[in-house]
């Protein structure tokens, strides 16, 4: 029996990929440290999704992470909550898909027909992904210029407490 | 006789009261009791997918407060509402019904066999992750497609995949079909493996052939060989001083005219041959030209399917026996009720299965059990590659004991490497070797049709 190609199926490994530049891209926007650090991830991220190590795709995710705290630490330009906001959910899809590309790669192989289960996890990610970024924007322009600092903490603690509580039930 | 069930039946998974009524094939639900399928086991467990995200919240949300920066606030907020995504969903059971279906209900030996495999979800939950793995038979081989499929469904909503198998000797059984549901986030994943059943008899198509010459070793009985005794028959053999009570039409009358003698003509008396048909199935005959091809033992298999049907159709009594580790013994028989049960023997027998056996076997004590079973009148034709000198000692040994020899020997030499035709010239020695000791043998290329090889290597035998 010939070998099973076990690399990380393409689709999910491109648009993992893509989601990594507009990660990097929003980095730059914000501050331009930022987008050295999350250029880095993209270095680690790269090569992970074409020989299938879920390692380096793990320590991708993490640095381009940092490069978005990097970016949001420094930076303070005219719409940074935008591209902070845009920056994080893409890197967040970026780590997520990539993974996923791997996870295919590992059980099914890169031969097999997986474009449906691809389509629907990428699909679930981006709106999740979509709808936090418009909610918490639309929400942060609405009311959140006008509060103090921690009260937003406060908020930020309460949705903490909020999803623990989600996972008892 | 081949006969190949495809199956499928509902599953019995707890799929919350779910209808298999819904997918688009009920009629199927009629295989329940023996080609059902169940669930074999199933396991739950976490992927670690989403492990980390936790960390971003805290990091993002720290850098934020302590820099008195909203922006990063912003961004501890994508994470937290990641990780209440991950929270919420749940892991779907595998509500799956599984449908098993091969082009070709009856394949014969080589052929490629593609299986299409629908996965329905017939539960009322969407599958928004479904990984199937199918079982394919161990021995027979993936040519083309994939036996694995990714894909998402709602309820009802049927997909499917298909591969091509390489179908070789013996029946496969379909193991278990694997599948992987994954909850939305991807966060944790059900292992469910079903028992489908189902199972691919592949048997050497026994459709007969060119008669295959055999050798002037007969039974009492009447039949197509030609032998070298003097009696009843069609081709002249002698003459002879009359006897009285020899019939009139066999009195040579010229000769009567021309000196005044009475004589007697006699004739090449026609008898039925009783074969064995011996198989070469140790170890040293699964040889093969490459990856690709059908081993030399099973070629052999394939041929003595044909020569034995052609020889039924002759009226010779044939049976079969192997040079394997496992007993194979088939007395030589007449009739349609010994047809079907070489047809068993050729599809289910252990020893003629495709896989290389495991055993050694020793040649010198197999052909000594042999000897003691085979009546005196019993000519052998062996089916071996001939690619060690012990082919060559069985065939030397049964042809000191009396018995005739043919030996169809499938070629499985190459001569790419200086390896490969260094074994092609000692086959060529060992095939000269036996010629000279009186075996006969045909040299089969199989790239050539049996029948073409038997017309054009007999034509110089004699009778």
């Amino acid at each position: 029996m010939t070998e099973i190609d076990r690399r990380p199926v393409r689709l999910s490994a491109i648009v993992s990929l893509g989601a990594a530049a507009v990660a990097a891209l929003a980095a730059i926007l914000t501050a331009s440290v930022g987008g050295v650090v999350a250029g880095l991830g993209i270095v680690a991220l790269a090569p992970g999704l074409v020989v299938g190590s879920r390692r380096l795709v793990h320590g991708g995710g993490v640095v381009l992470a940092v490069g978005m705290v990097f970016a949001g630490a420094t930076g303070a330009g005219a719409a940074a909550e935008l591209f902070l906001l845009v920056g994080t959910a893409a890197t967040v899809v970026a780590w997520d898909v990539g993974q996923n590309a791997v996870g295919l790669g590992e059980q099914l192989g890169r031969e097999a027909e997986t474009t449906r289960a691809e389509l629907a996890h990428i699909g679930a990610t981006l709106v999740v992904g979509g709808v936090t970024v418009g909610v918490a924007y639309g929400l942060y322009q609405v009311a959140g210029s006008g509060q103090p600092l921690p009260a937003l903490v406060m908020l930020l603690v309460a949705a903490l407490v909020l999803t623990t509580s989600l996972r008892q039930t | 006789m081949s006969s190949t069930l495809s199956q499928s039946a509902t599953d019995e998974s707890t799929a919350g009261g779910a209808e298999s009524g819904s997918g688009p094939s009920t009629e199927t639900r009629d295989g329940r009791s023996e080609g059902s399928q169940r669930i074999i086991s199933e396991t739950e467990e976490d992927t670690n997918h989403w492990r980390g995200i936790g960390a971003l919240t805290f990091v993002a949300g720290g850098a934020g407060v302590i820099l008195k920066q909203p922006a990063l606030l912003l961004a501890a907020v994508v994470a937290v509402a990641y990780l209440a995504y991950v929270q919420v969903t749940t892991v779907p059971q595998a509500t799956v019904r599984i449908q098993r279906e091969l082009s070709d209900p009856t394949p014969d030996l080589g052929d490629d066999l593609t299986v299409t495999v629908r996965v329905s979800n017939v539960g009322d939950r969407v599958l928004p992750d479904l990984r199937v793995v199918d079982g394919v038979p161990e021995e027979l081989t993936v040519v083309g497609g994939t036996a694995r499929l990714g894909t998402a469904l709602r309820p009802g909503e049927t997909d499917s995949f298909t591969y091509t198998l390489n179908a070789r000797r013996g029946t496969h059984e379909f193991k278990t079909c694997d599948t992987i549901v994954r909850d939305w986030a991807g966060k944790r994943e059900r292992h469910t493996r079903f028992r489908t059943g189902g199972e691919v008899v592949v048997t050497p198509s026994l459709s007969s052939t060119l008669p295959m010459p055999l050798r002037k070793q007969t039974s009492q009985y009447a039949g197509r060989v030609e032998t070298d005794l003097a009696g009843d028959g069609v081709e002249f053999h002698s003459t002879r001083e009359y006897r009285a009570g020899d019939p009139l039409s066999r009195v040579d009358w010229r000769r009567y005219a021309r000196t005044g003698d009475l004589a007697t003509l006699q004739f090449r008396e026609e008898r039925a041959a009783t074969v064995m048909l011996l198989l070469d199935l140790r170890q040293e005959a699964y040889v093969r030209r490459d990856d690709d091809d059908l081993h030399a033992a099973d070629l052999g298999i394939n041929a003595a399917g044909q020569i034995f049907t052609t020889l039924l159709e002759t009226g010779d009594r044939v049976g079969i026996t192997a040079l394997a580790p496992q007993k194979v013994w088939l007395s030589p028989g007449l009739g349609n009720e010994h047809r079907v049960e070489v047809e068993e023997l050729f599809a289910h027998h252990p020893a003629l299965s495709a896989e290389r056996p495991q055993g050694r076997y020793s040649v010198t004590l197999g052909v000594r059990n042999l000897r003691k079973r085979l009546s005196g009148d019993i000519q052998v034709m062996f089916f071996s590659p001939l690619c060690d000198d012990d082919a060559v000692k069985a065939a030397q040994l049964l042809h000191a004991h009396g018995h005739k020899v043919t030996v169809l020997s499938p070629d499985p030499t190459n001569d790419e490497t200086l390896g490969q035709r260094f074994a092609s010239v000692e086959r060529a020695d060992r095939i000269s070797k036996l010629r000279q000791g009186g075996v006969r043998v045909l040299d089969w290329d199989p790239d050539e049709p049996l029948a073409e090889s038997i017309a054009r290597n007999t034509v110089r035998w004699s009778r």
